[in-house]
């Protein structure tokens, strides 16, 4: 009888230890990549279904904060917002519409606003009374959820 | 936060404890989406990016990356860098950063994580 409790402990530990298995995730098909400027500090902010990255990146030793597009094909892309210090994309629909903000040059104190971009064509987004616009995201409709501040600061979400 | 093609909005709040919850908001009704495993003190659960099937990715106790799917929270890992991921797609693409913790040497990626 003594004999089964070490097994049985052995079997317990095995079944915590699928359990803890069950809670990683399966990833494949890993593609590793770096902006035009490798060694940066950048983020892939989204994918959309085709599979295109939207995201920013820096140029480090410069003060180059641009937007990129990466397609699957690899192909790479950067966007400046005219008069930004840094620009960020944030999300891009299965349409190609890319919505994301910029930080302006405005001193003594920068703000940002929110940025949709379809083919060549750029539009800033500013949310009335809010002093920084953040557009976050978009579906396949155009609705876009984004962040805004007034300069209590009081963060708000809204939905356009 | 983000919008998928249903209007569900994802994303993430302060609570008064100054930790981190994630929520999803749905037909104008709230559900808390906080990974079990968010429980350090200033951590919590933070939510990117939400697909069609209602797939979530986002990061609890700031430095841990999970996605979301089916009601179930699993860790995304890989073999050699800490990881942050951001966005998914309807296909279970992830993007995100790698080696994250070390911004001057880290890579950016893509994934497919179920």
């Amino acid at each position: 009888m003594h004999s089964r409790i070490p097994l049985f402990v052995v079997s317990l530990f095995l079944f915590a230890s699928v359990l803890c298995d069950a809670q990683t995730a399966t990833c494949t098909n890993w593609t590793f990549f770096n902006t035009r400027w490798p060694n940066s500090n950048h983020a892939a902010r989204g994918i959309n279904r085709w599979g295109t990255v939207v995201g920013n990146t820096h140029n480090a030793g410069t003060s180059l904060y641009p937007a990129f597009v990466r397609y699957p094909t690899g192909i790479l892309n950067t966007y400046f917002a005219p008069n930004a210090s840094a620009t960020f994309f944030a999300r891009r629909n299965s349409q190609g519409v890319t919505v994301g903000w910029y930080t302006d040059n405005a001193s003594p104190i920068a703000h940002n606003h929110g940025l949709v971009v379809s083919g060549s064509s750029m539009v800033t987004v500013d949310y009335p009374g809010a002093s920084d616009t953040f557009l976050q995201g978009i579906n396949r409709w155009a609705l876009s959820s984004a962040l805004t501040m007034t300069l209590a600061p009081s963060w708000k979400r809204h939905l356009y | 936060m983000s919008i998928n093609d249903k209007g569900v909005i994802a994303g993430w709040h302060y609570d008064s404890g100054f930790s981190f919850r994630g929520f999803t908001l749905a037909n104008g009704v709230y559900t808390m989406i906080n990974n079990p495993k968010g429980t350090a003190s200033g951590g919590g659960t933070q939510v990117f990016d939400i697909n069609n099937s209602g797939a979530m990715v986002g990061r609890y106790n700031f430095d841990f990356a999970f996605i979301y799917i089916n009601g179930i929270f699993k860790d995304v890992k890989d073999p050699i860098y800490a990881i942050r991921v951001e966005g998914i797609n309807d296909y279970g693409y992830v993007s995100g950063e790698a080696n994250a913790f070390y911004p001057n040497s880290s890579k950016l990626f893509t994934a497919h994580c179920q």
